[in-house]
């Protein structure tokens, strides 16, 4: 077992390394690279002439280390990362990390809080729609997940923030107020936000256990469980579900990469002071230190949470556990290609079986 | 002695047994032999009553909307630019049918006229991916296991981003534009693309390997390209279509964030952000951007459920 | 409990599926399994066995419909609630399937899943459950209790996990087992192991066995009475020895010919070109029958062969049959 962790980890490791590759290169995909930039942050605020602008630039080109070959750079910027310096904001000229920090906390109760809500509401229907599919409601709830998955999200919340704010003044619109002015005025400002951005994951929740369920109840050794006489609730709950929580949580890292784009909008919608809201301003105001930061800091969010996942699925699943299967062998992914993950805010649909297309045993 | 087995309420436990069904058993139909091959329009005939009433509805209403794109321009409508600063705000009436917005522009030409950019997205945003993830899959699926490790793990990086939070860090590079916001959503789908081609080439690959060792080499592997990719290109096919599904939305997001198309070109998602900060004033004007997204959204990816009934009849 | 107690009765056994248009998959089926012996049922994929089987059981989808009479003692099976089923099964009859390793939990223990059962029909003390259990495992010659009980289905080979299988249906304290295929997935050797095991523990325990099977050599090593099936219906039934030996009815002879042996080429049946459904009139078998004829045109019912109770084949011509097979096997000694 401690070879597939570290397998696992080295995997994530390699990962982040091309994602940070990627994500320090795309600067260089402009033509003129970095220097363009340089350029726009020199004409922020009073205007110069054209050669005190050239002066500027050739100034900010050197103390941003511009010159300097490419892979060095690279290097630097790799170093100050671990060293925990995101560079420093362009706008406001604060550390990237600092800003981050004084941000992070509404994004976390938002994600948290959404994270909770589908899994609370999610698992127990799509078990139900799974177990239940021959009855109508089954069918039917199963249908409005899949309508749930159309509906774009921002105009979902653009209604609810419309209907339940401006409307019946239930809950503020817009605004937050911190955990430090009580719990209370919090959950006021934030119950809307967290259901918002809760209505694709918990629909993502529910088809993704109904599928996961489905194969699970048709497997021989449920047959085995019915053959034998088991009651009901036993067959569900003893036999089938402990075969569902692997897909669950093989799921979980696919939630928070859809919850953090989602919150993107969400954020921007209620007016949140946090991460989401940071990054839609740093791209409007081209302040590439804090773009690259929060990307990089979504890329090793959603790379911990795949390894948590998959080392909590070495611990449970007793195959991958003593040796004779791999975590891809286990079968726990199955599933993710019906439920499509959260429109616009996730990682599109991930199929990781052989058989790509399956064909529904009747 | 005799009694009907109740079996309503039981729940299944047959288990997925393969138990017989009369669906697999088609009678042979007069006029074709054997019932399997039929020609031309008696086989557009036959996908459209196999696939269910759903798709048939979805496929409708895309190819409405796409006629509306294209013809947009000699379509009898209002200026979508036209700006009354008179009449701004307005419900439905006769002459706007979907009223006007804060510049008293007429809602409903512009929801004709934003078709085109949404459509336009989804076409740009599917041809990127396909252009890079059909390769990278091909290439993972029949490189050797080092250079298929690298790119799936390659894959699986680019994967698990936030879709949105990676197209707007190209967009902070490249600048907002409709164009470039489709392109960065289509790298962030590719690999997506990528992994579903090599899992369906693989299995494919390991079979014909057994013959191609020893035998003919590499015009062989072309063979095998030209049998196996029609067959793979099924599953690819079908995963365009949730794509595209997911592209018109991820677009129309941008949009309102204001990455997307630029004002004052008509746009689903621009306007919606536009009219949600009229609500009070109009709410009507909030509704009708994000109901046309769903329901454009809705169709194609009903589309994608038709075509793959279709892929898996055949 | 004595020697041939009759333990399962059907009579006139009716399926019929709710796939569109309705698929009759049975068709008045009568058999009776008695302890102590083992009724193989053989047939085509398609014949109807399997789902013989799982009528007996109650494992037919929802919706499907079911008439006729599947007498466990004294208890009525078609058209009994679901929750009184569920007492039945495993406690009275139980049915093992083909698939092996597969046919257990793979995140559960063994042990448990053994425990889980009968604690389901027997709720007693750990010392009486875990007593039944090690009883059942002696059964199937597992000796090793502790190592198995233990142990994850993955850990142990296809043949063992049958084993399992067939001690968890002994431990709910069944007396009526219906073996569907439960051979097919393991390696010839381990069949000809389990095939001992059936019959070693059909003796000690007096179960009654029905075994399912296409594999008409398989069958003819483990069964006293032998019934062959084809598309929903019984074509013939008698002892196995004899339905072997000198077969009665054309579909019979058919199968027994693709048995390959040491005295005649291997034949094979004449191909299905798509399914046909049975019809109401005439032999259902007629289509690819080298015997048929004129009668044939109407549908023969089961009827005893030469004037022996203990033999009936559903053939117009199955004197002829019979006496043809009976000169061939006369020759080949």
């Amino acid at each position: 077992m401690l070879t597939t962790i570290a397998k696992r980890l080295l995997t994530s490791v390699i990962t982040l390394l091309v994602c940070s590759v990627l994500i320090f290169g795309y600067r260089y995909l402009i033509p003129g690279g970095p220097a363009a930039d340089i350029t726009n942050l020199a004409e922020l605020g009073t205007s110069m002439t054209k050669a005190q602008a050239a002066r500027q630039v050739q100034a900010l080109s050197v103390r941003f280390g511009l010159k300097k070959p490419i892979y060095v750079q690279y290097w630097n910027w790799l170093d100050g990362v671990f060293h925990g310096h995101l560079g420093t904001s362009f706008f406001s000229q604060a550390p990237v990390t600092t800003v981050i920090g004084q941000r992070m906390a509404p994004s976390f109760e938002l994600i948290i809080g959404a994270l909770l809500v589908s899994l609370l509401v999610g698992v127990p229907l799509g078990m139900y729609t799974a177990i239940r599919r021959d009855r109508a409601i089954g069918r039917t709830l199963l249908a409005i997940s899949g309508l749930q998955i159309s509906v774009p999200d921002f105009w979902l919340a653009t209604i609810n923030a419309a209907v339940f704010g401006l409307a019946l003044h239930w809950f503020p619109a817009v605004g937050y107020q911190p955990l430090s002015a009580g719990l209370g005025p919090n959950l006021h400002t934030m119950i809307l936000p967290i259901l918002t951005l809760s209505i694709v994951p918990t629909a993502f929740v529910i088809r993704h256990l109904n599928n996961s369920m489905t194969q699970v109840l048709r497997s021989p050794y449920v047959r085995t469980c019915w053959a034998m006489g088991l009651p009901s609730r036993q067959v569900y709950f003893n036999c089938a579900l402990r075969n569902a929580v692997g897909p669950i949580i093989t799921l979980i890292p696919l939630l928070v990469a859809s919850l953090l784009g989602g919150t993107v909008l969400v954020e921007y919608i209620f007016n949140i002071p946090g991460l989401g809201t940071a990054i839609v301003t740093a791209v409007e105001n081209q302040d590439y230190p804090m773009t690259q930061g929060l990307v990089l800091l979504a890329g090793v969010i959603v790379a911990v949470f795949n390894l948590l996942a998959d080392l909590t699925i070495s611990v449970i699943d007793p195959r991958v556990r003593k040796g004779s299967a791999r975590i891809s062998d286990v079968g726990w992914r199955f599933g993710a290609r019906r439920a499509q993950p959260a429109i616009g805010l996730a990682a599109v649909a991930e199929v990781r079986e052989p058989a790509a297309v399956r064909e529904d045993v009747v | 002695m005799s009694g009907m087995a109740a079996v309503g309420d039981a729940p299944d436990t047959s288990g997925g047994l393969d138990i017989p069904d009369a669906r697999r058993h088609r009678r042979a139909r007069p006029g074709s032999p054997d019932g399997s091959e039929e020609t031309g329009w008696r086989r557009w005939r036959s996908a459209w009553s196999s696939i269910s009433v759903a798709s048939r509805i979805g496929l409708v209403i895309t190819i409405v909307f796409v006629l509306a794109a294209i013809l947009a321009p000699v379509l009898p409508l209002q200026d979508p630019l036209a700006q009354r600063l008179n009449a701004t705000n307005g419900g439905p009436s006769l002459h706007h049918f979907f009223g006007t917005d804060y510049l008293g522009r007429d809602v409903f030409s512009r929801i004709v006229y934003g078709t085109r950019s949404s459509y336009e997205g989804v076409v740009v945003g599917l041809a990127v991916t396909m252009i890079i993830g059909i390769p990278w899959g091909l290439v993972a699926g029949f490189g050797g296991t080092v250079l298929d490790e690298v790119l799936m793990r390659a894959a699986d990086g680019l994967l698990s981003f936030p879709a949105i939070v990676l197209a707007l860090g190209f967009i902070s590079v490249l600048g907002p534009s409709l164009y470039h916001a489709m392109i960065a959503i289509g790298v962030v789908a590719a690999p997506a693309v990528a992994r579903l081609l090599r899992s369906t080439v693989l299995p494919i690959r390991r079979a014909e390997y057994v013959l191609v060792s020893g035998a003919l080499g590499a015009s062989r592997l072309r063979i095998v390209l030209r049998h196996v990719l029609p067959n793979a290109m099924g599953p690819v096919l079908v995963q365009g279509f949730s794509l595209g599904s997911i592209f018109l939305i991820v677009g129309a997001a941008l949009s309102f964030l204001g990455f997307g198309v630029q004002p004052p070109a008509p746009s689903w998602g621009a306007d919606l952000v536009n009219a949600y900060q009229y609500f009070v004033v109009n709410p009507f004007g909030t509704v009708v951007p994000g109901l046309i997204i769903t329901i454009a959204a809705w169709s194609i990816s009903a589309v994608g459920d038709g075509v793959r009934e279709l892929v898996l009849l055949n | 409990m004595h020697q041939g107690e009759t333990l399962l009765t059907v009579r006139d056994l009716r399926v019929e599926f709710p796939a569109r248009g309705g698929v009759t998959a049975l068709r008045g089926v009568s058999l009776a399994l008695q302890g102590g012996r083992t009724l193989g049922i053989a047939g085509e994929s398609g014949s109807g066995k399997t789902t013989a089987g799982l009528a007996a059981m109650g494992l037919l989808p929802p919706g499907t419909r079911v008439t006729g009479s599947i007498r466990l003692g004294e208890r009525e099976l078609v058209g009994l609630p679901e929750k009184e089923y569920r007492r039945v099964r495993g406690r009275q009859v139980a049915m093992i399937f083909q698939e092996t390793s597969t046919a257990l939990n793979p995140v559960l223990k063994v042990g448990d899943q053994l425990r889980m059962a009968t604690r389901a029909h027997f709720p007693g003390s750990k010392d009486d459950v875990r007593a039944r259990i090690v009883a059942a495992l002696e059964s199937v010659r597992l000796t090793d209790h502790t190592r198995v009980l233990r142990s994850y289905p993955h850990e142990l080979s296809g043949g063992m996990c049958q084993r399992i299988v067939i001690a968890m249906a002994l431990s709910c304290g069944s007396r009526v087992l219906l073996a569907d295929e439960p051979t097919t997935a393991l390696d010839v050797s381990v069949q000809e192991e389990i095939l001992a095991l059936l019959r070693t523990v059909v003796a000690e325990r007096q179960l009654a066995l029905m075994l399912i099977s296409h594999d008409l050599a398989f069958l003819a090593d483990l069964c006293d009475d032998l019934v062959v099936m084809y598309k929903g219906q019984i074509v013939e039934a008698g002892s196995a020895q004899s339905v072997i030996s000198s077969p009665a009815h054309p579909y019979t002879r058919a199968l027994l010919e693709c048995i390959p042996s040491l005295h005649s080429r291997r034949g094979t049946l004449p191909e299905l070109r798509e399914y046909e459904a049975p019809s109401a009139q005439g032999c259902g078998y007629r289509h690819r029958c080298p015997w048929r004829a004129d009668p044939c045109l109407e549908a023969p019912a089961l009827a005893a062969v030469a004037a022996s109770a203990e033999r009936s084949a559903r053939c117009w011509r199955s004197a002829e049959v019979l006496r043809q097979s009976v000169t061939e096997s006369e020759s080949v000694v």
